[in-house]
């Protein structure tokens, strides 16, 4: 009975040493080398990933493939510079499902194309393992959608349901004074640009503004006599007064080549992505074209498929964390009225109180005689629109300052500017 | 010539040339390489160095022989206005260039321009075939209806042309009118010449120098030999198979050249064959032969080419409007895998064989009237064997006749053997030389390295002795000699011992009638033996050979041609 129980001692420890490291690697890849080929549609993105194969020559390529498989299905996961999963709770979520996730019969459901050519194949160890290298095109839409079922990330559907998808407005970025409008109708690679960039956008549902609407351009207008405050940047200035939760600016560039007596082009573009309301940089992207023998508005197009999928996807992570805050205004007060110092004080701290009872979380950001300029984050089930904050700040004012009013000056979805008068 | 085998030496040759099948090369390169199109341009002048000359009708059927052998399918031409040309050859002519850098320059000046015209008009079509499977299915393609043509591609193209001159470093002849035959030495070679491009412009570059030769012969006498066309006297025909020979070896250096072999991923597999993505578009033929070869990752990452072993094209594939396949079969090694590499390795369709063979003579005893005397020739019917050895050509009929590993051959052998039982003059008869000629076809059917080749062929055949002996203290010289024409059906088997080298073993029946076509010679005069009841003689039975074959990568001369030559017709 003892040397029983010494046995099964024995192979207890030592299971225990290797269990882990087998649970470690299990239907994970073995190579999780991979690279970002291109994004082929906003839900589907070429991937050239290594596999290593081990076992018998005949099982080597097919287990080589089918690592290959899960490396680039990994790289969309973890790796590369905007991987799906980016929070820690994500990961760790994901990790309880990571085995059955990267199962083979599962790994081939989001293989939308594989190349037939290995772009690599060497030998390893020996002989005793393979290394390939091809393309396949993955199909992350659908491994997103299937993230979400399995509660790993939040949908976007679901952050539409609660926030909506962010309004983009898409603007060429203009030299210091220049007018992005201007430089739309002036310059067709530009034009092209934000073709494609709506195209990418409207293609994921998101809400995105033409600049060129005849509407826009008068309450543009307008609103730009009552801003005070965003200097020189008119794309600011232009996003704040249409009200869209985010801006993208770009330029393009592109360089032309001869080969022979053909006119190559290359073009880069930088998609640049920006909080409307603050003007904040989330996140910046350069993408390049091949140098080809194409027509400008191509090279454009395959440089901005390079870049805008990298900024949407930071975007997108914004949009998360500030969806934890609440749905996030400008509200800027012109003090038009006669006051003096007391009162004026008084003002304030009654513009200062009505603020905080309507919002989640307020940041003063200028606070003059003339100027109260405030960042809040209201509730999103509480406020469906502008308006209905509008309504309750101008209450919630009256409520503690009865020497004064409040009075709509221009409302949209992100600002909210107000006079308060005698 | 005497041969010492020792088992030693042959089973450490014999393991040498099996390890050489899958040595190791350093390899810094794409480990799925394809081969990409050049294009070409030739300078139709043979540059002449060393005082070499020809008068103008050899000067054009060598510069013609070149080019018919350089017209290969995995080229494009880039054609080159006759104008230019003329100018390129009176610019040669007038500043004597002879060293090779000078050359390079004046093409540069004279003929690189108007190539890359050339070149810039086809590149776009010709770059095509460089968009690779990833890009054809890339968005840019897809969406945008683009060719998927880089600017990389073009530059490819436009870096990817090559000039050709060919170069004769001697050519000499040799005329005997005692032997009545001429023949001709040709020595020189190809040079080729790249073509780089970039923003500054185009420079030409020497990219290899191949030397070959060539040699025919002929009967100096000759005056009506049909070939090429013409009727051509005996030392016309000699140059002419000259050059020929000379351009089928620059041919195969050429092939050799790394820019210019043909290289391609297997792409299938299957129980003794396997598949790559060639065909006639490259100028694959059957029977062509390809090594094998893979990388393999290094713990530092570097890459290591191995070479497994060697396939042979069974069947082209027509990929000339969209890709296919060629399929080969595996001659050496095998269990292949998708990926691995076919590299080229080019040879002439000649294979050269020794053979040592042991061969059946008899001689069947017969009577004859003496004195009134009825008398045997012999005790008993006399059966020997002839040792000996042949050289055998064989000619590789599978371009034309699309049938793998199917030839021609012509060989001719030379042996001994000992008529025991054969008196003259009271005194055994010394052993005597067999020797012979003859051709047909061969075809071999092959299982990985072993092969069964099976001869049907016709042989010319003579045996003769000759001796001495004393009649009544006075010395005589004799000789006999027989003849015939055999025929020959062989059954071998032969097993490949390196990409080049097969060993063979095998067994034939050498199919002959009975003759008494002895002829006789007492002290050098011929005589009458017509109403002598002479034995018959029989060159029939089983004969069985040992021999090697070489994959021949040069040869100097045409077997066949020169056969042809010495015929005088």
């Amino acid at each position: 009975m003892r040397s029983v129980l010494k046995y099964v001692l024995v192979v207890l420890i030592a299971a225990s040493f290797l269990t882990p490291n087998a649970m470690a690697q299990g239907n994970l890849p073995q190579s999780r080398q991979a690279s970002f080929v291109e994004s082929y549609s906003p839900t589907e993105w070429m991937i050239q990933a290594a596999g290593i194969g081990t076992g018998s020559k005949k099982e080597q390529e097919v287990n080589a493939i089918n690592d290959a498989k899960k490396s680039a299905l990994y790289f969309c996961l973890y790796m590369g510079t905007d991987p799906i999963l980016t929070a820690p709770e994500e990961k760790s979520r994901f990790a309880l499902q990571e085995q059955n996730f990267f199962d083979l019969n599962n790994v081939n459901k989001y293989i939308a194309w594989e190349a037939q050519d290995f772009t690599l194949r060497a030998k390893m160890a020996d002989g005793k393992s393979l290394k390939i290298e091809k393309v396949f095109r993955v199909n992350v839409g659908l491994l997103k959608e299937d993230l979400v079922t399995l509660g790993v990330i939040v949908a976007g559907t679901d952050l539409a349901a609660e926030l909506g998808l962010p309004q983009i407005l898409v603007l060429p970025e203009v030299p210091k004074g220049g007018n992005p409008l201007e430089a739309l109708d002036n310059q067709s690679e530009l034009k092209q640009a934000a073709r494609s960039i709506e195209s990418y956008l409207t293609a994921r549902r998101y809400e995105v503004i033409v600049p060129e609407q005849q509407d826009f351009l008068n309450n543009y207008g307008s609103t730009m006599k009552l801003i005070k405050g965003a200097g020189d940047d008119v794309s600011l200035q232009v996003a704040q007064s249409i009200g869209s939760d985010v801006y993208v600016t770009y330029t393009v560039s592109i360089a032309t080549g001869m080969q022979g007596s053909t006119e190559t082009r290359k073009a880069s573009v930088t998609v640049r992505a920006f909080e409307t309301t603050t003007g904040r940089l989330l996140g910046t992207e350069t993408g390049y074209s091949y140098d080809r023998p194409a027509p400008p508005e191509v090279v454009t197009e395959e440089a901005i498929k390079d870049a805008i999928d990298k900024v949407l996807s930071r975007v997108m992570a914004y949009w998360k964390d500030d969806l934890q805050k609440g749905i996030q205004y400008k509200v800027i007060f012109n003090i038009t009225g006669t006051f003096d110092q007391d009162q004026l004080e008084d003002l304030q701290f009654a513009v200062a109180d009505a603020v905080k009872s309507c919002s989640n979380r307020s940041k003063e950001n200028v606070a003059t005689d003339q100027t109260l300029d405030y960042l809040l984050w209201a509730k999103a089930d509480k406020y469906q629109q502008a308006r209905d904050l509008y309504r309750d700040i101008k209450t919630a004012f009256s409520g503690k300052y009865a020497n004064a009013k409040i009075k709509q000056q221009q409302l949209n979805r992100k600002l909210i500017m107000l006079e308060i008068t005698n | 010539m005497r041969f010492r085998c020792h088992r030693g030496i042959l089973s450490g040759l014999i393991l040498f040339l099996i390890l050489a099948v899958s040595y190791n090369t350093p390899y810094a390169q794409d480990t799925q390489a394809k081969y990409q199109r050049k294009s070409i341009s030739y300078v139709d002048a043979v540059l002449k160095l060393g005082g070499a000359q020809l008068n103008a009708d050899q000067d054009a059927f060598l510069l013609n022989a070149i080019n018919n052998e350089m017209s290969m399918s995995r080229f494009d031409y880039n054609p080159l206005p006759d104008a230019i040309l003329a100018d390129f050859k009176q610019q040669i002519l007038a500043r004597g260039v002879t060293d090779l850098d000078a050359l390079a320059q004046m093409m540069n000046e004279v003929l690189a321009p108007e190539i890359m015209r050339f070149v810039d008009l086809e590149k776009e079509m010709r770059a095509q075939n460089l968009v690779s499977e990833v890009e054809r299915n890339s968005f840019i393609v897809k969406k945008a209806k683009e060719s998927g043509i880089t600017a990389e591609d073009l530059k490819a193209i436009m870096n990817s042309a090559y000039i050709y001159m060919p170069v004769l470093s001697e050519a000499k002849k040799y005329e005997s009118a005692s032997a009545n035959t001429v023949n001709y030495d040709l020595k020189g070679g190809i040079l080729w010449f790249s073509i780089k491009t970039d923003t500054i412009g185009s420079s030409v570059q020497l990219l290899a120098k191949k030397d070959a030769a060539g040699s025919g012969f002929a009967k100096l006498s000759a005056t009506n030999i049909r070939y090429a066309g013409k009727s051509l006297s005996g030392e016309e025909y000699a140059f002419y198979t000259a050059a020929e020979a000379l351009a089928k070896n620059l041919k195969v250096a050429t092939q050799e050249i790394q820019e210019f072999r043909l290289t391609n991923p297997i792409t299938n597999t299957g129980a003794g064959w396997v598949e790559f993505g060639m065909g006639k578009k490259e100028g694959l033929g059957v029977d062509d032969k390809y090594i094998v070869a893979e990388f393999i990752e290094k713990p530092d990452g570097s890459m290591l080419q191995k070479k497994l072993g060697m396939v042979r094209i069974s069947r082209v594939a027509d990929n000339r409007d969209k890709p296919a396949n060629s399929r080969a079969r595996v001659l050496i090694g095998g269990r292949y895998e998708r990926g691995q590499l076919a590299l080229e390795h080019p040879r002439l369709p000649i294979d050269l064989s020794f053979r040592l063979v042991y061969l059946p003579f008899t001689v069947k005893n017969a009577t004859y009237e003496s004195n009134g005397q009825t008398l045997n020739w012999f005790d008993d019917d006399i059966k020997t064997n002839f040792y000996g050895g042949q050289l055998w050509f064989n000619y590789n009929l599978a371009r034309s006749t699309n049938i793998s590993q199917f030839y021609f051959a012509l060989f001719g052998e030379a042996g001994y053997g000992q008529l025991k039982g054969w008196k003259m003059y009271g005194e055994d008869v010394p052993g005597g030389l067999n020797w012979g000629v003859g051709g047909g076809l061969v075809k071999k059917f092959y299982a990985n390295r072993f092969h069964l080749g099976l001869e049907a062929l016709g042989e010319y055949t003579a045996y003769s002795f000759s001796g001495s002996g004393m009649d009544n203290g006075t010395s005589h010289d004799y000789s006999w000699s027989i003849d015939n024409f055999i025929m020959v059906f062989n059954a071998n088997m032969e097993i490949a011992l390196s990409y080049d080298l097969n060993l063979g073993v095998g067994a034939g029946y050498r199919l002959a009638g009975e003759t008494k076509s002895w002829t006789y010679k007492s002290d050098g005069a011929e005589q009458d033996v017509s109403n002598w009841d002479l034995p018959k003689a029989q060159f029939g039975g089983l004969g069985f050979q040992v021999y090697l074959t070489w994959s021949l990568p040069s040869l100097s001369y045409d077997p066949l041609k020169m056969a042809r030559g010495a015929m005088g017709n």
